[in-house]
């Protein structure tokens, strides 16, 4: 089992084979849990998230189509649990501004100072930009991937990107109360 | 040109899957506009955040969720069978044997909800979780308010593995009046549950009913250390909602 391709595991689950999605778990709740940490800010509530997509994928098994990425899948799963979550709490303008998880240890304290402010920058964008920064940024997704899951032309992707990028750098210029990110080590 | 003109190949480029014109294109760019200068330190600077890592013990939990769990024994499903037939049979002999009274028809309905309970409770007894799901929406259709299937669902709240199920057995009990030993067994599953979204199903729940007590133990309970900050929001904007339409609790 540990050699299958996820597609493979997938493919099993629909036959009625619930350990190929404990492994399928064991080997993507780390990302999916970052993906809803990066979106909610709450630990909690993302151990919840990455729980449910799961147990999405098991009860809809029927609708993974063979010939498909299996990460594009579970990100779209991903996707809509977090807009199901959001409309049923109507809270999301609630959420905590600083994560409910400890910063790690070790770590300069400037260096932690601007992860702080980057994350509440991040936190200050409307979900849906946040959204793009993190698939792109975080999980790696490719913006093609972006454009399947949101169901959008590829470089309407690249755009929004950018201009959520702009966006986000007026926000965090304007916590930290200094323009531009010199202090960052930017590029020249 | 300006920066929007140029959002394409600086997209690709910073995430480096731009052709070598584009990235020339955006260089070049770059090098003029402190603007999109500082948009590629920020998306630098966002590579170098700390990557969290999840709970050691989910995997586990999330095994657990998805584990066979004892199914009910064959004869309940002979049980309900039979019964169904019983129902049947009993609907079409008295449909063509005898008048149909009032008491006839009353006692018809009372069957057929006897048997209505019975699916509910042997469906929630079932190992897979969307069966336990479609047992909760089974009692949650049920008229009246029978203790066992009260009883039932409190357990299940209490106890189910499955996140989602716990939930929806939360949203169910708020149909029925709760007897007192099932309020108590929803104040401990606050004390002790690990999901936000069910303790705020369950504070809905509490809050729901006519318990007297229930604003000061909500209170007590949004002042504890320790709870998520998200069930903390949502108890203080339910506490100071319930303030502004009359303490409907004292």
């Amino acid at each position: 089992m540990l050699s299958d391709t996820d597609e493979q595991l997938m493919a099993a689950v629909q036959g009625g084979d619930n350990p190929a999605l404990g492994e399928l778990f064991r080997r993507h709740h780390a990302a999916l849990y970052r993906y809803f940490l990066r979106m909610s800010g709450s630990a909690a509530l993302s151990e919840d998230l990455a729980q449910d997509v799961f147990l999405r994928m098991l009860r809809k098994s029927e609708t993974w189509q063979r010939e498909a990425k299996f990460s594009s899948w579970m990100y779209r799963i991903a996707h809509n649990a977090f807009i199901d979550h959001t409309r049923k709490s109507k809270w999301e303008t609630a959420m905590p501004e600083k994560w409910d998880v400890a910063a790690p240890a070790g770590r300069q304290l400037e260096q932690d100072q601007e992860h702080a402010m980057l994350h509440q920058a991040l936190m200050a964008l409307p979900a849906d930009k946040r959204e793009l920064l993190v698939l792109s940024r975080f999980q790696g997704l490719k913006y093609e991937q972006i454009g399947e899951l949101l169901g959008v032309e590829t470089n309407t992707v690249k755009v929004r990107v950018f201009r959520a990028l702009g966006q986000l750098r007026e926000i965090y210029e304007r916590i930290s109360g200094e323009p531009g990110l010199a202090a960052m080590g930017g590029r020249s | 040109m300006t920066c929007s003109e140029f959002a394409i190949d600086i997209a690709d480029t910073l995430a480096g899957s731009a052709t070598a014109a584009a990235r020339a294109r955006a260089e070049g760019h770059m090098a003029g506009c402190a603007s999109c200068r500082a948009n590629a330190a920020l998306w630098d600077a966002m590579g170098e955040m700390p990557e969290a890592t999840p709970s050691a013990d989910l995997p586990a939990r999330f095994e657990r969720q998805i584990a066979p769990r004892p199914s009910a024994p064959r004869w309940a499903w002979g049980a309900v069978a039979a019964a169904v037939l019983v129902g049947v049979l009993s609907f079409v002999a008295g449909r063509y044997t005898a008048p149909r009274t009032e008491t006839d028809i009353a006692s018809l309905r009372g069957e057929v909800r006897n048997l209505r309970e019975v699916v509910a409770l042997s469906l929630l007894d079932q190992q897979s979780a969307s069966e336990r799901l479609r047992g909760i929406r089974y009692s949650a259709a049920l008229e009246g308010t029978d203790p066992e299937v009260v009883d039932a669902l409190s357990r299940t709240l209490s106890n189910d593995s499955s996140v989602d199920v716990r939930l929806a057995a939360a949203e169910a009990l708020r149909r029925f009046p709760l007897p007192a030993a099932a309020r108590e067994a929803a104040w401990k599953l606050l004390e002790q549950d690990d999901s936000p979204l069910v303790q705020i199903a369950v504070i809905d729940l509490l809050a729901a009913g006519k318990d007297p007590s229930a604003r000061t133990r909500l209170e007590k309970l949004r002042d504890r250390a320790g709870l998520d900050a998200n069930v903390r929001d949502y108890l203080q904007a339910l506490l100071s909602n319930q303030r502004k339409q009359g303490n409907q609790y004292q």
